[in-house]
């Protein structure tokens, strides 16, 4: 069988039907006839289904250890259920930034890691820590001898920390830093400043320049703006987190600022008029990862119409 | 011999002029100057056997897109073999275990999560639950509260997917 065999759409599209009704326990005898001629019809059709159950194979013949670790391997997906992590689990960082100042802008063509729109990465640094890094987002990190820092230019992240006693783990922004003393803490950075909110233990939080530095512990969140660092009221921490599994939780919001959380997903540009749409609230889930059908979620229940226009730009607009 | 002389020549420059200062940024990345060392290397193999290269307008960043994959290539692995050796202890067969057999194993684990992870997560689960946990499309279809019919056509997608993935031209 040659390596190089025609990739035909179609041809790819019924082998994959076949595929799943062989996979099935309930094949009727006239099902089984069918798929033998639509296989004797065109070699390609034979050696396509093949192929495509070799794939479903390689699953079959792992043992029961492999079996197992795939299955923690998937769980720990970050774009899955909230990674618990019995050996590490120390620390999480949440950390948002909106646009910056010139020379973090600068910097952003030359971050480690970088994440279009609607594209979300999960990065296992050198220390075993973990980075989600959510849409639209640029990050640098160095790990030295003494010190664990990363520095998020743009957009979003959420880190589980490796203990390490001998080097501190900070999380960097224009605003300022949030330094690890123990497990999970959750950073927020728009355009006006930085919100930091803790999942577990404490964390310490200093605005550049140095101003007396604040600690939080779980449940707390504070925001660091114009060089100071202020308590806010008790965090919604499970709702914070909903972006690190593909969706955007919403508990009565403004439309508006929906809608500008998913422009962050969606690749071309999305249009509304902020004043037009003032005053309109909704409650729901959305998927992040589909900004079009989250567009249509929204335009359902509050009655707002979804436009694409032939240039690919969505608008939300009020009809009323 | 010129064309593939030529490739060879800007190759053996970016090395001479860069190779030291590559190194130094990846240990900076790492915090271990031999594994630093050992992923430098791997760097300019990457690009001797990717038929080598032409002069690139700015060598260093060039040399650092390179590394950097090949770091989240390492960390990637060095998650799948941790994890796989944690289930070698939790099933008892880590005495059976040689560095080749963790590392074939951590391979194909590799493998095939990459194959996995394009698929939206429903679909993922229900594959998952069909060839890895046995159950079968009416189970499966319980168990995530759906349709057998919905399960029969994700477990379609499944295996265009990874179909695509293995033999597509990319």
């Amino acid at each position: 069988m040659s390596d190089a065999l025609k990739i035909m759409p179609h041809v790819v599209r019924h082998a994959a039907e076949w595929a799943a009704l062989l996979d099935s326990d309930s094949i009727e005898p006239h099902q089984l006839a069918a798929c033998e001629a639509w296989c004797g019809e065109n070699e390609l059709h034979r050696s396509t289904l093949e192929r495509m159950r070799s794939v479903g194979a390689r699953l079959d013949n792992l043992d029961e250890t492999q079996r197992l670790a795939l299955r923690r391997l998937d769980e720990r997906d970050g774009t899955r259920r909230s990674p618990r992590r019995k050996s590490i689990a120390a620390l999480c960082v949440l950390v948002c930034a909106g646009s910056l100042g010139g020379f973090l802008v600068q910097h952003r063509q030359d971050a480690d890691y970088r994440t279009s729109p609607g594209e979300r990465m999960t990065v296992v640094l050198a220390d075993d820590s973990t980075l989600i890094i959510d849409s639209g987002s640029s990050v640098d990190t160095q790990l030295r001898d003494t010190t664990r820092t990363v520095t998020l230019l743009e957009g979003r992240l959420l880190a589980t920390v490796a203990p390490d006693p001998q080097r501190p783990f900070e999380v960097r922004t224009a605003d300022g830093t949030a330094t690890a003393l123990g497990t999970k803490f959750l950073v927020r950075h728009d355009d006006a400043g930085t919100s930091v909110v803790v999942v577990e233990s404490r964390v310490r939080l200093c605005a550049h320049p140095s101003t007396p530095c604040v600690e939080l512990g779980a449940g707390e969140q504070a925001r660091i703006e114009g060089g100071h660092v202020s308590r806010a009221q008790l965090a919604n921490v499970a709702k914070e987190l909903t972006w690190t599994r593909g969706w955007l939780e919403v508990d009565d919001e403004p439309v508006v600022e929906v809608l500008r959380e998913i422009a962050r997903y969606h690749s071309r540009p999305l249009h509304f008029d902020v004043t037009a749409l003032a005053g309109i609230r909704v409650t729901g889930s959305y998927p992040l990862e589909e900004p079009a059908r989250a567009l249509r979620a929204i335009a359902d229940t509050t009655g707002l119409q979804v436009v694409n226009a032939t240039d690919g730009s969505v608008t939300v607009s009020n009809p009323r | 011999v010129l064309e593939s002389a030529a490739p060879r020549e800007a190759l053996l420059t970016l090395y001479r002029d860069h190779h030291r200062w590559l190194h130094g940024w990846i240990r900076r990345k790492l915090g271990c100057s031999h594994r630093a060392a050992d992923l430098a290397q791997d760097t300019f193999c990457r690009l001797l056997e990717s038929g080598g290269t032409s002069h690139p307008r700015s060598p260093r960043s060039f040399l650092v897109t390179v590394a950097r994959r090949l770091l989240i290539d390492e960390g990637r692995r060095r998650e799948v073999e941790r994890t796989y050796l944690d289930c070698c202890r939790h099933t008892g067969t880590i005495n059976e275990l040689t560095p080749e057999r963790i590392a074939e194993g951590a391979q194909l684990l590799d493998e095939l999560l990459r194959l996995l992870a394009g698929l939206p997560v429903e679909v993922r689960d229900t594959f998952l639950l069909r060839r890895l946990d046995g159950l079968s499309h009416g189970e499966v279809a319980a168990h995530l509260g759906t349709s057998v019919r919905t399960v029969k056509r994700r477990i379609a997608q499944a295996y265009a997917h990874c179909y695509l993935l293995s033999y597509g031209v990319t």
